[in-house]
């Protein structure tokens, strides 16, 4: 087994489960009529694709890890993240910086008469990512080496600590069957091509998707013999389901999982998985309004934090002052903007402005529309008036996209949530130069950040490598295009009797969920 | 008879013409590019590609419009392009579910609604009569979406008689039905009110009829007079009355949909609209308006059946 | 003894009727002078005092961002009102033309009109406006909108029905003898015949207009926050509502209580004034 430095395990700490379970009643995992160890989970996000260089993330990243292959597992020894070779591996180890040597198990076949997974399944699956949309997470690498049949090694361009976490862990992580897919064009959708993995799927499109058993598998078997993974899009929809007893296991919202630490439904358990995300309002700081620093900066004085932490999450979300989530090498402590309405009203008629009027964007979550709300009132308290505009994902995803449209030069102010691994590095890398245009929607770049975004992925010394990402958020902040937020954790409620195994990122891993 | 039938249908067919006509307008008369409205912004320049090239986006408006009219007709009604499925297919395969809400919904209100009515008439301006009244009005009141909520709220959560979301096992027609329950009570409620008034005023003007007063004359049994009478031809309106209003009895199925996280059509609309998913809103709103040409089709043909007078004029 | 004085006389005796005159009254009472009711800003937070149940300060309570929701409620009568009058007043206008067009018209654009009106109709509403902020997004003209263009047929029918009826009055050919053109027929002696029914459907359909209104808030499609109208209230009140269930009956009230008003009130004017409409809806 291997781990990684200490700051992981003060993550782990913070990530650490919450148990909580009512004596009697309520209700546990079961088995059907027919003896068959039955789960229903909940999933909330739409299906689009099931590809790993062109996926959302979210659920089709649990469908993926349930049907398809892959190198290594997370692992939680002593509250450590840490990684083990998979069940499809006979052998995984990193001997130096820039290799990590694999040998694939023989006997692995994939569905529909493709064969046996090999090693040439594992180079087109790696070096595809390079071009698809997640690159960003496989950046490091070079090259993948066929050695024989079954094994090889991934050629890294230089040493890089995060590509366990980012990579080959996470969702981008998962093998695809090169002849299969390259039948059906290099890419693919909700259809899979080929999958080799413990479960079969059978999809009822937008109802739920059924794992069962895969015949062709010859590893080890997960304890439950279906899976009921159903779709329900509201979060309260899927909380009063879990509370009559329809699903046993649910991501719940941040003020449900304050109200059930008080008074939870009876044998249940909550789960938090981990705070990865990072939630800011950004601001795009080549719009005309928002081009005076002084004005952004009185914006960030104008936003009252507490109370939407207070307000719209119910208190469980974690303050931030950085996008680096809490446990992380570079997590920034605090802060020295502050909530000063008086300052705001100085900077912003300093700068000349008066009766400026401004459009906030935000999903349409009822969490971020009451963020949104409290910020409308905290801005208009300095003379800001702003309408709020809720979006669905489709329209939201795309708003600062040059590649989408020309909707990224109106964009002014909005909310955003993004998420990430466990490594400083996967948050840092949406807001370089590069990233303008694309995932860096303020739009702005900096000389310093850039040089210490190298330096950040080489650097090996835990103090040192503390300091370089704290600087960088300092930079973020002082640009003035970022109001810091908060970190929302994902929290899970299941049946006590379950032994769920969750990836800090919020994925469910089937495979190793166990009941007792 | 069939002279009717026929015109009837050509109408149904220029309906569906016409539905099919403003969802094309609606699309193409929205300030900015036809294809980034239509796919939103998930789409890539290469799905981008595809569906201008599908759509024939570089002809002429009108050959534009009968290419997409031909398809529809022929069953082609676009592909998701996000799941590269067919949008017939999403349709179809939700479209059941509606089907099942909206006759089991109506089916519980003609059931409560025709004896209510029937039993104010006998008796009008008694006791009996003004009570039955009040709650006529009083469940007509009530939006459907207020009362799926609350019933929801009160059956499902807090005394937790019923299931709360879905459509149920599928295959388990035990488990459907039950999960039938709450969302048909939601939306016939309103109907029952509406149905129960339309049978009352029909009745008491039938029962003021010559023909009526006529045989009651002639000293047929009162239960004779009604049933065989005064209900059959009462029962007409309501059924016009039925066919017209089922746009409004959709409507309330999507509520009900959306609210009970059933499947069917108003909540495939709901998501792809929230998506900004158009082809399916598209494909999805014209089996909409078919659907609505078949139901009243079927109202108007049901009452030709059954009114001697009509009948007799046709 | 003078018709219009044994009308009144009968509306006043009639106990539905004046019930539905009373919360009609309430209605644009409460909508209008809201200000002045109001006892807080509808729009002022107050995290702390979030989700709350009725209290002397709050009367029902407040809602997630600790906004009164007395205040709100009231304030969204006049979103209703607003839909109501704006919505109602369009559509029964287009609709008496366009009816009247079709009732005194040529048979061809008649048959245009009749096939224009089923068309619409036919369509559900919500389906309509779903369709219609798929490619708007949501906001509160395109809900009015869709309200005027989905009463409109009821009106033009209407409107038709009468026309078609007076058309071959005697006077009316009088008139037409006497070389009077169509506008003229139409405006001034028509058109004060056909209008009573018309306006009897409008107060009859004024609930169903705030309704379609609440149900489109409700999904999220119409009023944009914070705004409060009754829908949105109900769409944030169904939120929360395992930890206050006030919102969604202070919500839910003022729209029931609009519906019975106004329909009471249109149906003891029916009744009174034009039993003929009863066959109607």
């Amino acid at each position: 087994m291997k781990s990684f430095d200490e700051k992981r395990r003060e993550f782990l700490q913070v990530a650490s489960a919450l148990g909580m379970s009512a004596a009697l009643g309520g209700y546990s995992i079961q088995t059907n009529a027919e003896g068959h160890r039955v789960l229903n989970a909940r999933s909330h996000l739409k299906l689009a694709s099931l590809d790993p260089g062109y996926m959302v993330g979210g659920s089709e990243i649990t469908i993926q890890w349930a049907l398809m292959p892959r190198l290594a597992n997370f692992t939680f020894e002593g509250g450590a993240l840490g990684w083990a070779p998979s069940d499809f591996v006979s052998h995984l180890s990193q001997p130096d910086g820039t290799h990590i040597d694999y040998t694939l198990k023989p006997g692995l076949q994939w569905s529909n008469g493709y064969g046996e997974l090999t090693s040439d399944d594992v180079k087109y699956s790696f070096e595809r990512m390079l071009e698809s949309e997640w690159k960003g997470d496989w950046s490091a690498l070079d090259h993948v080496e066929v050695k024989d049949k079954y094994s090889g090694t991934l050629v890294l361009n230089k040493a890089f600590a995060p590509i366990w976490a980012l990579a080959l862990l996470s969702g981008t992580g998962t093998l695809v069957c090169k002849k299969a897919t390259e039948e059906v064009g290099g890419k693919y959708t909700v259809d899979v091509p080929a999958t080799c993995g413990p479960y079969v799927m059978d999809w009822i499109p937008k109802q739920k998707v059924t794992l069962t058993h895969n015949p062709l598998w010859t590893g080890p078997k997960p304890y439950f013999d279906k899976i009921n993974y159903i779709s329900i899009d509201a979060p309260e929809a899927a909380e009063l389901a879990y509370e009559a007893g329809e699903v046993d296991c649910t991501k719940i919202l941040a003020k449900t999982h304050v109200r059930w630490l008080k008074s939870p439904p009876p044998n249940t358990k909550l789960h938090v998985v981990g705070a990865l995300q990072y939630m800011w309002m950004g601001m795009n700081v080549d719009h005309p309004k928002l081009k005076d620093i002084r004005v952004r900066q009185a914006i960030q004085h104008a936003v009252d934090v507490d109370s939407i932490i207070q307000g719209a999450y119910e208190g469980a979300s974690i303050r931030s002052h950085g996008m680096v989530c809490p446990g992380l090498p570079g997590q920034r402590k605090e802060s020295p903007v502050d909530y000063n309405p008086a300052k705001a009203k100085a900077l912003l008629s300093e700068a000349g402005v008066s009766g400026l009027s401004l459009v906030l964007k935000t999903l349409n979550v009822q969490e971020r529309i009451l963020a949104a709300q409290i910020i409308q009132a905290n801005l208009g308290a300095v003379g800001i008036t702003v309408k709020v505009i809720p979006l669905d994902s489709g329209p939201f995803w795309n708003m600062g996209q040059e590649s989408k449209g020309d909707e990224w030069k109106d964009l002014q102010i909005w909310l955003m949530r993004y998420g990430g691994s466990p490594d400083p590095h996967s948050m840092a890398q949406w807001f370089v130069k590069d990233q303008v245009g694309i995932w860096n929607w303020e739009r702005w770049s900096d000389p310093e950040y850039e040089d210490l975004y190298v330096k950040g992925q080489l650097e090996t010394d835990p103090v040192k490598r503390n300091a370089i990402y704290v600087r960088m958020q300092e930079i973020m902040e002082n640009t003035g295009a970022y109001v810091w937020i908060g970190h929302e954790p994902e929290v899970f409620a299941h049946r006590s009797n379950l032994a769920p195994m969750f990836a800090p990122s919020g994925e469910e891993d089937f495979a190793r969920f166990t009941a007792t | 008879m069939l002279a009717y039938l026929i015109k009837r249908l050509l109408l149904g067919v220029v309906i569906v013409f016409a539905a099919l006509l403003t969802v094309f307008c609606l699309l193409h008369l929205m300030p900015g590019d036809p294809v980034s409205i239509a796919l939103g912004t998930r789409a890539t320049p290469e799905i981008q590609a595809q569906y201008a090239e599908k759509m024939h986006l570089n002809d002429p408006l009108i050959v534009q419009f009968l290419i997409f009219a031909g398809q529809a007709l022929t069953g082609d009604l676009g592909r998701d392009v996000f799941s590269n499925r067919a949008v017939s297919v999403m349709v179809f395969e939700q479209l059941p579910y509606t089907v099942i809400l909206a006759l089991s919904s109506i089916t519980w209100a003609i059931l409560v609604g025709i004896p209510l009515g029937c039993l104010s008439a006998i008796r009008p301006n008694s006791w009996l009569d003004r009570i039955l009244g009040l709650i006529s009005v009083g469940t007509i009141a009530i939006p459907s979406f207020l009362v799926s909520i609350w019933a929801l709220l009160l059956f499902a959560i807090t005394l937790r008689w019923l299931p709360v979301i879905g459509a149920g096992e599928i295959g388990d027609p035990l488990d459907q039905a039950t999960h039938l329950i709450l969302p048909s009570f939601a939306v016939g409620l309103g109907w029952v009110g509406y149905i129960a008034r339309l049978v009352r005023a029909s009745m008491l003007e039938v029962m003021n009829e010559n023909y009526v007063r006529a045989a009651w004359a002639f000293g047929l049994k009162s239960n004779t007079v009604i049933y065989r009478y005064a209900l059959k031809v009462a029962v007409l309106p309501t059924i016009t009355m039925i066919g017209i209003g089922f746009g409004h009895l959709l409507s309330g199925t999507v509520f009900a949909e959306i609210i009970f996280a059933r499947p069917g059509i108003g909540k495939l609309i709901f998501d792809m609209v929230m998506s900004r998913n158009f082809p399916v809103v598209q494909g999805a709103v014209m089996v909409t308006a078919a659907m609505y040409v078949i139901t009243t089709l079927v109202a108007d043909l049901m009452v030709a059946w059954l009114d001697p007078r009509v009948r007799e004029s046709l | 003894m003078n018709p219009w004085r044994e009308k009144l006389r009968l509306f006043l005796r009639n106990g539905k009727g004046m019930f539905g005159l009373v919360l009609v009254l309430i209605f644009f009472a409460s909508a209008l002078f809201a200000p002045q009711l109001a006892p807080h800003d509808p729009f002022q937070l107050n995290i702390p005092a979030r989700n709350s149940g009725p209290t002397i300060d709050y009367f029902v309570g407040t809602d997630q961002l600790g906004r009164d929701t007395f205040s709100r409620v009231l304030y969204g009568g006049r979103v209703a009102l607003k839909i109501a009058a704006i919505g109602v007043s369009v559509s029964l206008l287009i609709g008496l033309v366009l009816g009247m067009i079709a009732g005194y018209g040529p048979r061809w654009l008649d048959n245009a009109l009749l096939l224009f009106f089923d068309t619409v109709r036919s369509f559900p509403t919500i389906v309509m406006a779903l369709a219609v902020v798929a490619l708007t997004g949501p906001s509160l003209g395109m809900v009015m909108v869709i309200v005027i263009i989905t009463s409109i047929p009821g009106y033009g029918r209407l409107a038709r029905t009468s026309t078609l009826a007076l058309r071959n009055s005697e006077f009316i050919i009088a008139e037409q003898s006497l070389g009077a053109g169509p506008v003229r027929v139409l405006a001034r002696h028509i058109l004060p015949n056909v209008i009573g029914p018309l306006l009897i459907l409008a107060a009859m359909d004024v609930p169903v207009v705030v309704t379609i209104e609440a149900g489109l808030s409700f999904l999220g499609l119409g009023v944009l926050p914070p705004t409060p109208s009754w829908g949105s209230i109900l769409n944030e009140g169904y939120m929360v509502i395992r930890d206050t269930p006030w919102p969604v009956v202070a919500g839910g009230i003022p729209l029931i209580l609009t519906t019975l008003g106004f329909t009471f009130l249109g149906e003891a004017l029916r009744d009174i004034f034009d039993p003929r409409l009863r066959k109607g809806y």
